[in-house]
């Protein structure tokens, strides 16, 4: 492979890759992120490669990077027609080929159904994907991550190429400041402004880092990122450090992703095999090299400075900033740190344009790039609704939208769950009503709520989900979590939950929802770091909007939500129950006792309170009693 | 430069901390973790400060001229007592920690107790790193299971016997034990040395000899092998022979 030797020669090769794309030739695009895989998508891909060949077929086979619908994995989109199928099986290879790739027809079997059972055709009309917006995740589902070409081909590293040819740094970060671009990882601050912190300061060699740390549980866009388009976060830091005047780029990345990190040394590999990492770059005297540093996997050791710690070999813990990191960072030379997604962003904003850019997202940014959110966010959207996944969508997209369209609305909604609340941010995020649906998603609107943007994730809850629980849950979490450091995070923490755990077993009393706001208020104030700053946002939040549920506990041991196992008493329903039996079988202690088209009924001394009756039942006829309903039912 | 602590005009240096500044000019700022010969970590939280009406830890804040500094604000007060009752839920029986609720005016703890003995503020490992240079203790663990020890708590080949953990821990819980001709800390012995003149013993192991000479030192190593008396006495003759030497001369 031949290095470029000047800007216009890569921008030409990359146009030659671009116009030589012929869109109308069938395409297999077939998922291999990481959750299609665990659902076998590599057997699928082998079969269609071999079939594909065997038969002389007219068509290319990609290994795409995460389509975000992981549930629904494997997935397989055929082009031109946009054809979606899912949880394809290896033996439905054949007659996908024969029937819809030939034949153009649809397979019922493998087409995607909403909850009332309609089908959808087309990727772009399922519902899921209907109201997305997918620019950093546009090429996913095109592209093979392993192949740099195919990253040209949709006019990758174009961007750069132009930003070379420009010559021009400061103009660079000018257009990063307008675009608004506000960080991905968790407090939003504006990219623009923080690289230029770094471009202006004095010390050499000047550092640039990527946070691939991605610690909240249950998040996972940073790594569909890296594996399903690593090179866009390549060009993106290969702009901030042309920007920046940084010569060393680190991505730290933890250990726990084997497949992200196989594709971004294949794409660096890449990336030096053509001369746009190493020196002099394109033949403009930049010279720039990326290395990767693998993390433990610590929750604390996304934070920046526990990140410097970690890449120089001590253990990951926050450390003083005398001086902000952008001036003296890692090795106490001027570093500039920005998110996964943060990174992925940027080759976009040039490639099509800051009015582009900011026509996306909320606020009007002319004035301070602090003045709105701009551009799309990646949520991670999980729990009590039909459809989870990855979801790309506007900064300032509705929670109603991104809950009800795109996550097909609350499981189980015909066995009468409801809405409750959706916890955003991640451990430390919040936990936000149903009367703020509405809101749109950007940074401002979730931090005046008590919650914040956090990573992105969306964790959305039914009116089974207790909050208290749900508060000790994410206290717990943090606790083991908290670098244990400073006094307020560590201390807090272990006060609050003992007191949370207390309340969910029926033993907390009135002076500790006060306490719990002590606590809470002076970990937001006298903690070190972030970690502990924002700690005390699941309980501040749930006791601000779900006060009640904490009263309830309190004062009649009452779980609001029906799910405090110490609170609660699973009974049948002798009118209703109809003696079909399942929840006899499905019972794991044999607590259930019943013949066929007889009531069953509850031994309590054996209920160990699971929970399974409940679900299984499909006539409403068991009752989950907690609180004074208890003694009256049941006289104990 | 000045900087104006409680609205009164404050004389600072350049590149100290506020809390430096604040204790050299008399103002009383409680502070746990602190110590004048180590880098400031800001663990313990306590030295809370309000600084352009935010509240934040003195000690890592660095004074800028015209600094305004407010040390007893409604906002401090509040938080540094709930601080202090983290504190002393975690270590219930402290001296220390008794006067500072006295003076604090912090009531009865309302948190559960934990009954341990360190209030975890990481001195005696950095006194170990950054002055004694032995290396020898370590924070482990990580949330509420953190711990302040050799590594995996056993007796460290890296512990000099200098005591000077148990000198610098505010709530004095580092235990050791001393006999004629022996000392043991963090279940390690060694054996103390003794003055090269009179054979009293030394608060000195041989371990400790040996890191200080590797480290290099302004003291003649020989003069570490006395005792206090002895080496007053080799001092003065040394002084007396430079002395006569000079009136000689002259
Ligand atoms: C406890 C804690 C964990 C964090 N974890 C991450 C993480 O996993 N990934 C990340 O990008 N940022 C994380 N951050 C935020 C980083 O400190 C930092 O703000 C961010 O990487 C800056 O990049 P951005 O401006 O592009 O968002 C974390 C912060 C804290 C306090
Ligand atoms: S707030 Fe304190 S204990 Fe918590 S992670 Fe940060 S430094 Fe560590
Ligand atoms: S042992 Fe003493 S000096 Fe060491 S951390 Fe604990 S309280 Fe601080
Ligand atoms: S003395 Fe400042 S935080 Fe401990």
């Amino acid at each position: 492979m031949e290095k470029f030797k000047s800007p216009s020669e890569l921008e030409s090769f990359v146009n030659g890759l671009e116009s030589a794309v012929d869109h109308n030739k069938p395409k297999i695009s077939v998922c291999r992120g990481t959750g299609c895989i665990a659902s076998g998508a590599s057997k699928v891909s082998a079969k269609f490669t071999q079939v594909v060949k065997d038969k002389n077929i007219h068509a290319d086979v990609v290994e795409t990077g995460c389509h975000g619908f992981c549930e629904r994995g494997p997935l397989v989109v055929i082009h031109p027609s946009e054809t979606f199928y899912q949880k394809v099986k290896e033996t439905d290879v054949e007659e996908i080929l024969d029937k819809t790739l030939a034949g153009g027809q649809i397979i019922p079997r493998l087409q995607y159904r909403d909850e009332a059972k309609i089908a959808y055709e087309k990727e772009k009309e399922v519902p899921f994907y209907k109201d997305q917006m997918r620019v950093v995740f546009g090429m996913n589902g095109h592209i093979d991550p392993t192949r740099i070409e195919d990253y040209m081909s949709f006019g990758g590293y174009k961007a750069f190429a132009q930003v070379i040819t420009k010559g021009n740094p400061a103009s660079v970060i000018d257009t990063v400041v307008a675009s608004g671009l506000r960080g991905r990882g968790g407090a939003g601050f504006p990219a623009g402004l923080k690289w230029k912190s770094t471009a202006e300061a004095s010390g050499e060699p000047k550092y640039i880092i990527c946070n691939a740390d991605e610690g909240d549980p249950g998040a996972f866009m940073d790594r569909s990122i890296m594996e399903g388009n690593p090179h866009s976060v390549l060009e993106g830091m290969l702009i901030g450090a042309y920007a920046i005047g940084a010569s060393i780029g680190y991505i730290y990345i933890r250990n726990e992703y084997p497949l992200a990190l196989e594709r971004l040394e294949i794409a660096l590999n890449q990336a030096r095999e053509y001369g746009l990492l190493g020196e002099n770059i394109l033949g403009s005297g930049f010279n720039f090299d990326i290395l990767i540093s693998r993390g433990g996997g610590a929750f604390v050791c996304g934070e920046s400075t526990a990140l410097m710690e970690s890449i120089e070999g001590r253990v990951g813990r926050p450390r003083v900033k005398w001086k902000r990191t952008a001036i003296s960072g890692l090795w106490g030379k001027p570093t500039n740190i920005n998110n996964v997604e943060t990174w992925a962003n940027v080759p976009y904003i040039f490639l099509r344009g800051v009015d582009w850019y900011t026509s996306i997202g909320t606020g009007d940014v002319s004035k301070s790039p602090w003045n709105g959110s701009k551009g799309t966010k990646i949520f991670s959207l999980v729990g009590k609704v039909n459809n989870t996944g990855l979801v790309e969508v506007p900064m300032g997209t509705t929670l109603r939208t991104i809950v009800f369209d795109i996550g097909g609305g609350i499981k189980d909604s015909k066995k009468g769950r409801t809405f409750k609340a959706v916890q955003t941010g991640g451990p430390s995020g919040g936990c936000i009503p149903s009367e703020f649906l509405d809101i749109g998603v950007d940074f401002d609107e979730l931090t005046r709520l008590g919650s914040m943007m956090g990573s992105g994730g969306l964790i959305v809850m039914d009116d089974r989900t207790c909050m208290v629980e749900v508060a000790r849950y994410f206290v717990d979490f943090l606790k083991e979590e908290s670098c244990g450091k400073c006094t307020p995070c560590r201390e807090g923490l272990r006060a609050m939950s003992n007191i949370l755990n207390r309340i969910v077993r029926g033993h907390g009393r009135m002076e500790d929802l006060d306490l719990l706001e002590d606590l809470a208020t002076t970990m937001v104030v006298a903690s070190f770091c972030n970690l502990g700053q924002t700690a005390a946002n699941p309980v501040l939040s749930t006791l601000k909007y779900f006060r009640n549920e904490y009263i309830d506990h309190i004062q009649t041991k009452t779980c609001t939500a029906r799910q405090c196992t110490e609170l609660i008493k699973f009974t049948i329903n002798p009118e209703t129950c109809t003696g079909c039996t399942i929840c006899a079988r499905k019972c794991p202690t044999s607590a259930i006792s019943g013949e066929t088209k007889k009531v069953h009924v509850v031994d309590q001394s054996k209920c160990v309170q699971c929970g399974v009756c409940f679900d299984v039942c499909n006539f409403n006829a068991v009752n989950v009693l907690s609180g004074p309903e208890i003694k009256d039912k049941l006289g104990v | 430069m000045n900087i104006i602590i409680n609205g009164k005009d404050v004389a600072a240096r350049k590149g100290e901390t506020v809390l430096e500044a604040a204790l050299r000019e008399g103002y009383d700022i409680p502070h746990l973790c602190y110590h004048p010969a180590l880098k400031p970590e800001g663990n313990c939280r306590l030295c809370l400060v309000e600084v352009g009406g935010k509240v934040t830890t003195a000690c890592t804040t660095t004074v800028r001229d015209g600094m305004v500094i407010e040390l007893d604000t409604e906002e401090v007060n509040k938080h540094r007592r709930t601080v202090l009752e983290m504190l002393k839920a975690l270590v219930p029986k402290s001296p220390i920690l008794e006067e500072l609720s006295a003076k604090f005016g912090l009531g009865k703890v309302r948190l559960a107790s934990s009954d341990e003995v360190c209030i975890k503020c990481g001195l005696c490992v950095r006194v170990c790193a950054e002055l004694v240079g032995a290396d020898a203790l370590a924070q482990e663990g990580r949330g509420t299971e953190t711990f302040f020890n050799p590594p995996f708590n056993e007796p460290s080949p890296d512990c000099v016997g200098c005591t000077a953990c148990a000198f610098v821990c505010p709530v004095q819980c580092i235990k050791y034990e001393k006999t004629d001709d022996k000392i043991t800390i963090w279940g390690k012995t060694m054996d103390r040395l003794r003055c090269t003149k009179c054979g009293a013993s030394l608060d000195l192991t041989a371990e400790h000899m040996e890191l200080i000479k590797k480290r290099g030192t302004n003291l003649h190593p020989e003069n570490l092998n006395l005792c206090d008396t002895c080496s007053r006495a080799e001092t003065l003759r040394t002084m007396k022979t430079v002395v006569e030497s000079q009136l000689t001369l002259s």
